[in-house]
């Protein structure tokens, strides 16, 4: 122990200017992170917003600067330094250098999480294990940090590896873009962490090993091959752990007597209905804006939703389609993601529709179009059920949902009007499991009449969150922000009134709580391509 | 009592360049051993095998009874290492360095250090990145030297140096010597001739020669025989010969195996009709010259031959 501190001293005393920079940056950022929140008129820019963009990237070099010094300080490249041939024991070395690590960069970072927590509204007792669990997860960043310094003789050389390493990832992310955005989407598949867990540990546990055979044995070239390998190795897991192995394991077959899933989802035979249904949700199709059409073209299908027990709610979190011609060989997707939810509505009239988006690469539709297909569809479903329920009068500015986030009704311009352009709010750790807004709208100024129930008004509804299980998100922020609600409420016609959404109107939040998940299909014989 | 040091056919390869091969000495406990050898001869490659800084490709070395491979943490606290080449912490002064390696050594001589720093005359709140080239090695000394180790390794010390900071810590080490063994390497044979008891030399990889410093005296002479007409060239000597060297009536050459009487005999009956052999003692750096000029030219001619000379 005495060797420990009598180490750690040094490396105080060597890097003091380096820790008070990155102590003073975390302090910075808790300071103007709170203030970057938006809560005044949404069309005003909030400068703060663009200092704790900046502090947030002083925040990050301070740790950089502060790794890399420390573990240079005793530099394990190379057979000049000064220690090498004196009595340090390697695991008290090591263990000094995590001690700095913990005193000066995870403590602080734990203090300025907290903080935040602090100034919007949380207790931070309570979050204390999600807490821990982002010190584990902002480990993603320092451990390749402390690899790379333990491979690296000096500052610059490493400044030089970590732009190699960012050119080569620009160059295969280009490359292989096209891939992912179309094929199978940006997926965040929040119920099926499989591979992503497995993917920090191999990240955790390849820079781990870098760390203990460069201080154990100073072996530079293994221990580069090792951490060489390591985007590699995170693939290789990815592979093993891909999305189809995690869906099918998250999301287990409905049983063949649970009819009423099996049967939830059906495919719209009504081609008018079909068409509208198009339109109603082509907004659902963000993922794929941008596309190769010479390469890829975008299939979208209709689906209705019927048979939801009241008060249910369900959420399609994936899909798989495979398209198989009369003759020739089928095109069989991966799972694709899908955020569509549904519920009993409360008109009986009113028709749930499910819209699903997917690209197939433009040889494959060339040689399906004119066929008549039998298209397979898997469905990975998440059932829901309300757990909490909010109810209270919309205010104007920030507002606490207790337990759930602190929020601001903003406006559109300072000053001007009454009405509310959004809501947005900040949860603590991370997105919360899902949630459900639903506010009543005025036509006309809010000044004339505050909607009240029983109002000729018009519902507006939006859901946040997931049904993730993970105690915390990955980020420096303890707070994730995201829109509750959008009220868009400004029109430039005189001749239109617009729909508002005013102070004191009744507001229902409902949180829900996963039930169950399970997969489900359907088959749809003699579907054609073209008529979608 | 076991060798402070002892290899065991050494070899370090670095691709297909062999920087060292087949290396095997032992030195004494309490010897002053100087390894000497031109730049690239393989001395700091050696140094630092022995100081487990590079691991072997062949062969073994123990170091103060110990596997020079498992060389690490405690087992420094009896050896003090200095390198002309060595990264030291520029950014600590000289008394900050001094403090920092104290408690890492049970032995550390307080009195000692201060005596140093004393004799050396070292600025204690200079940092180190603030002093000449001699004042650095000057601090270094003093860190390696202020525990009294059992082993002082010291690679090439006093290269660049002034003949007055060589003085200096040539002096230090002397009063050293006998409770500790110094193994120093250096290309400059008359700045170890005066301190080494042991001689070890290194000649592109090989260890040519490891002995008592009284002992390769004692076996090296320069012949010189007078015959009494020009002779002509010879292509039978003896292996014990090198540097042959024929001027008219004239040869001379090294004889590397010298042992009085008995050489002398054999010499004379060589020459049955010399007129007169000369037998003069070599100082180091002679020796050094032959056996280097024997090997060079002994290498160009068959380069994959055996090379170590005859003693």
């Amino acid at each position: 122990m005495k060797q420990i501190l009598h180490i750690f001293q040094k490396d105080v005393r060597r890097l003091w200017i380096e820790i008070l920079l990155a102590v003073t940056a975390a302090a910075l950022f808790a300071w103007v992170t709170p203030k970057s929140w938006l809560s005044g008129p949404i069309m005003v820019r909030n400068p703060y917003q663009e200092i704790a963009s900046l502090v947030c990237l002083l925040v990050l070099l301070g740790w950089f600067l502060l790794i890399a010094r420390l573990i240079h300080g005793e530099v394990l490249v190379g057979d000049r330094q000064f220690w090498i041939t004196r009595p340090y024991e390697w695991p008290k070395l090591l263990a000094a250098k995590a001690l700095f690590v913990a005193l000066f960069i995870y403590l602080p970072f734990l203090l300025m999480e907290a903080a935040i927590l602090l100034e919007a509204g949380f207790n931070p007792l309570p979050y204390i294990p999600g807490l821990l669990y982002r010190l584990l997860l902002i480990s993603l960043i320092f451990s390749p940090l402390i690899g790379l310094a333990a491979v690296t003789s000096n500052l610059a050389r490493m400044v030089l590896t970590i732009l190699g390493v960012f050119v080569a990832f620009i160059i295969v992310a280009s490359t292989t873009a096209v891939h992912f955005q179309g094929n199978n989407g940006p997926v965040k598949f929040y119920n099926v962490p499989l591979g992503g867990l497995a993917s920090i540990a191999v990240v955790l546990g390849v820079c781990g090993a870098v760390v203990v055979l460069q201080y154990a044995q100073r072996r530079v070239l293994v221990a580069r091959l090792l951490l060489g390998s390591t985007p590699f190795l995170v693939l290789l897991t990815s592979w093993a752990c891909n999305i189809n192995l995690s869906v099918d394991r998250a999301f287990p077959p409905a049983a063949q007597t649970d009819a009423s899933i099996i049967r939830m989802i059906a495919f719209e035979q009504d081609g008018q209905r079909r068409a509208a249904a198009h339109i109603w949700g082509s907004s659902g199709n963000d993922n794929f804006h941008n596309i190769d059409t010479k390469k890829w073209t975008l299939i979208k299908i209709s689906l209705r939703a019927s048979g939801v027990t009241a008060g249910d709610r369900w959420q399609l979190d994936a899909f798989r389609p495979t398209l198989a011609p009369a003759n020739g060989a089928p095109v069989k997707l991966d799972w694709q993601p899908g955020q569509n939810l549904f519920d009993k509505p409360d008109d009986p009239n009113t028709l749930n529709y499910v819209m699903l988006a997917f690209l197939i690469p433009r040889s494959e539709y060339e040689r399906l179009k004119s066929s008549p297909l039998t298209l397979h569809l898997d469905f990975a479903l998440t059932q829901a059920t309300p757990a909490r329920t909010w109810r209270f009068s919309l205010p104007k500015g920030d507002f606490m949902i207790p337990d759930l986030g602190s929020c601001s009704a903003v406006d559109d311009r300072a000053g001007q009007v009454l009405h509310i352009a959004g809501v947005f709010c900040r949860f603590p750790l991370r997105m919360p499991s899902r949630a459900t807004i639903t506010a009543l709208q005025t036509r006309g100024p809010c000044e004339l009449a505050p909607a009240q129930p029983g109002d000729p008004a018009l519902p507006i509804s939006s859901s946040i969150g997931d049904f993730g299980t993970a105690p915390a998100s990955f980020g420096i922020s303890p707070m994730e922000q995201g829109q509750f609600l959008n009220a868009p409420n400004y029109t430039s016609d005189p001749k239109v009134v617009p729909i508002r959404l005013c102070p004191g109107t009744p507001v229902v939040v409902t949180q829900y709580r996963k039930v169950r998940a399970v997969q489900t299909g359907i088959t749809i014989e003699n579907f054609s391509l073209q008529g979608q | 009592m076991n060798p402070a040091i002892s290899t065991e056919n050494l070899g370090k390869h670095f691709g297909r360049t062999a920087a060292l091969d087949g290396v095997s000495l032992a030195i004494p406990d309490g010897a002053i051993y100087a390894l000497v050898g031109r730049n690239g001869a393989g001395k700091t490659t050696l140094i630092k095998l022995l100081m487990n800084i590079l691991r072997p490709s062949a062969g073994s070395a123990q170091v103060l009874d110990r596997d020079a491979r498992r060389l690490a943490g405690k087992g420094f606290c009896g050896i003090g290492y200095v390198s002309e080449n060595q990264e030291l912490p520029d950014w600590m002064t000289v008394g900050a360095l001094l403090d920092f390696c104290r408690p890492f050594y049970p032995t550390w001589d307080r009195a000692l250090t201060e005596q140093l720093v004393a004799q050396f005359d070292l600025p204690l709140e200079r940092r180190l990145r603030q002093l000449s080239r001699g004042m650095r090695m000057k601090a270094a000394f003093v860190s390696a030297l202020a525990y009294r180790p059992r082993l002082i390794v010291l690679d090439e010390p006093f290269s660049g140096l002034d003949p007055l900071v060589r003085d200096e810590l040539i002096e230090s080490l002397l009063e050293l010597a006998g409770e500790s063994t110094i193994f120093v390497s250096s290309h400059d044979l008359a700045e170890i001739e005066s301190l080494a008891s042991h001689v070890g030399y290194l000649e592109e990889g090989h260890l040519l020669f490891s002995e008592e410093m009284s002992a390769l005296s004692a076996r090296f002479r320069e012949v010189t025989v007078t015959l009494p007409e020009s002779a002509a060239v010879r292509r039978d000597d003896p292996a014990a010969w090198i540097g042959v060297e024929v001027a008219g009536p004239t040869i001379h050459f090294v004889h590397t195996n010298y042992d009085g009487e008995r050489t002398e005999r054999q010499v004379a009956a060589a020459f049955p009709t010399a007129l007169s052999i000369v037998y003069d003692p070599m100082p180091l750096r002679a020796i050094f010259l032959a056996v280097a000029k024997s090997e060079r030219s002994r290498s160009r001619l068959t380069p994959t031959n055996a090379r170590t000379v005859n003693s």
